[in-house]
């Protein structure tokens, strides 16, 4: 008979392998690090760009090395 | 003794009206505040009931050879102000600006007199990065023209950004807070003053915001700023 604690234990050894799993993969693989947590910010900031003109060219002139 | 300086982004931020805000919430919080006026304008006195014909104020006193304090007045036990005075600039010498010279003065001023001093500087032109404050609010409207001025500001570690009348069913100003976010995450405070009739009624009726209209959305933000204040500072002391 299943109990309620045991399904816990079941569903938290199975999250640890997909850490696990996730850690092994990105070590063996060598895949360098990005900054995933931002990807709907940035998609934001990209349309906030197409819609206001004045705002495009800042952040351009922001992103340009200074001379 | 905690200064803080209050410097809109440009002129018509509604700096002076947060000041007046932050001065009554710490007062009710059982502060002991000193606003000083150093905005030519000389309008943050009309937030404490003052006569508006009445032109006395700091700069007239160090004009005149006087005390610079002689023209303080109290509103209440706790709550002092000092107004700029004559809005004439001839009448002001040209270094009463001049931050050593405020940094002086706040020396004579006994430490236990008031913990918060609170200074409205002018917007823009006034160099207030030598200006002697343990935190400068700057304060914004979230609109083109303060992103502009906002992308040519060097910001220092004591300065924070404070985004006034904020109204976030305009599609211009989310894009521009989202912005900010992003680019000032270091220095924007995690929370807006909304855009509150209330703010400029309560000018109408020569109070502060919070005086006039304490349950109001504006009154609110304000209590933010000065519980973030008191928190910032128990922790420092």
């Amino acid at each position: 008979m299943i109990n309620e604690r045991s399904i816990n234990s079941a569903v938290k050894n199975k999250l640890k392998k997909y850490d696990e799993d996730v850690i092994s993969l990105l070590e063996k693989s060598d895949l360098p690090d990005f900054d995933y947590r931002h990807l709907a910010q940035l998609d934001r900031l990209e349309t906030i760009g197409t819609r206001w003109p004045l705002l495009a060219e800042i952040a351009l002139s922001q992103r340009e090395p200074s001379v | 003794m905690i200064r803080v300086a209050v410097q809109g982004c440009r002129g018509g931020t509604g700096a002076s009206s947060i000041i007046a805000g932050l001065a009554q919430a710490l007062v009710d919080a059982g502060e002991r505040v000193l606003c000083i006026d150093l905005d030519p304008h000389n309008l943050l006195r009309l937030h404490f009931n003052h006569d508006w014909r009445d032109e006395n104020g700091w700069a007239n006193a160090v004009g005149n050879g006087q005390s610079w304090h002689t023209a303080s007045f109290a509103l209440g036990s706790q709550l002092h102000f000092l107004p700029y005075g004559h809005s004439d600039t001839h009448v002001v010498p040209t270094n009463a600006l001049h931050a050593d010279d405020w940094q002086q003065r706040l020396d004579e001023l006994d430490e236990d007199s008031y913990r918060w001093v609170l200074f409205d500087l002018p917007a823009a032109s006034f160099a207030q990065e030598h200006f002697p404050a343990d935190v400068t609010l700057i304060v914004a409207h979230a609109d083109p023209a303060c992103h502009v001025l906002l992308a040519r500001r060097q910001f220092r570690e004591s300065d924070y950004l404070l985004v006034n009348h904020f109204a976030p069913s305009s599609l211009l100003q989310s894009d521009l807070y989202t912005l900010w976010q992003a680019q000032y995450s270091d220095w924007l405070l995690p929370w807006t003053i909304h855009r509150d009739e209330a703010m400029f009624e309560a000018l109408a009726h020569k109070r502060s915001v919070t005086a006039y209209r304490s349950d109001c959305l504006a009154a609110q933000g304000i209590r933010n700023l000065a519980a973030w204040l008191l928190a910032r500072h128990e922790e420092a002391a």
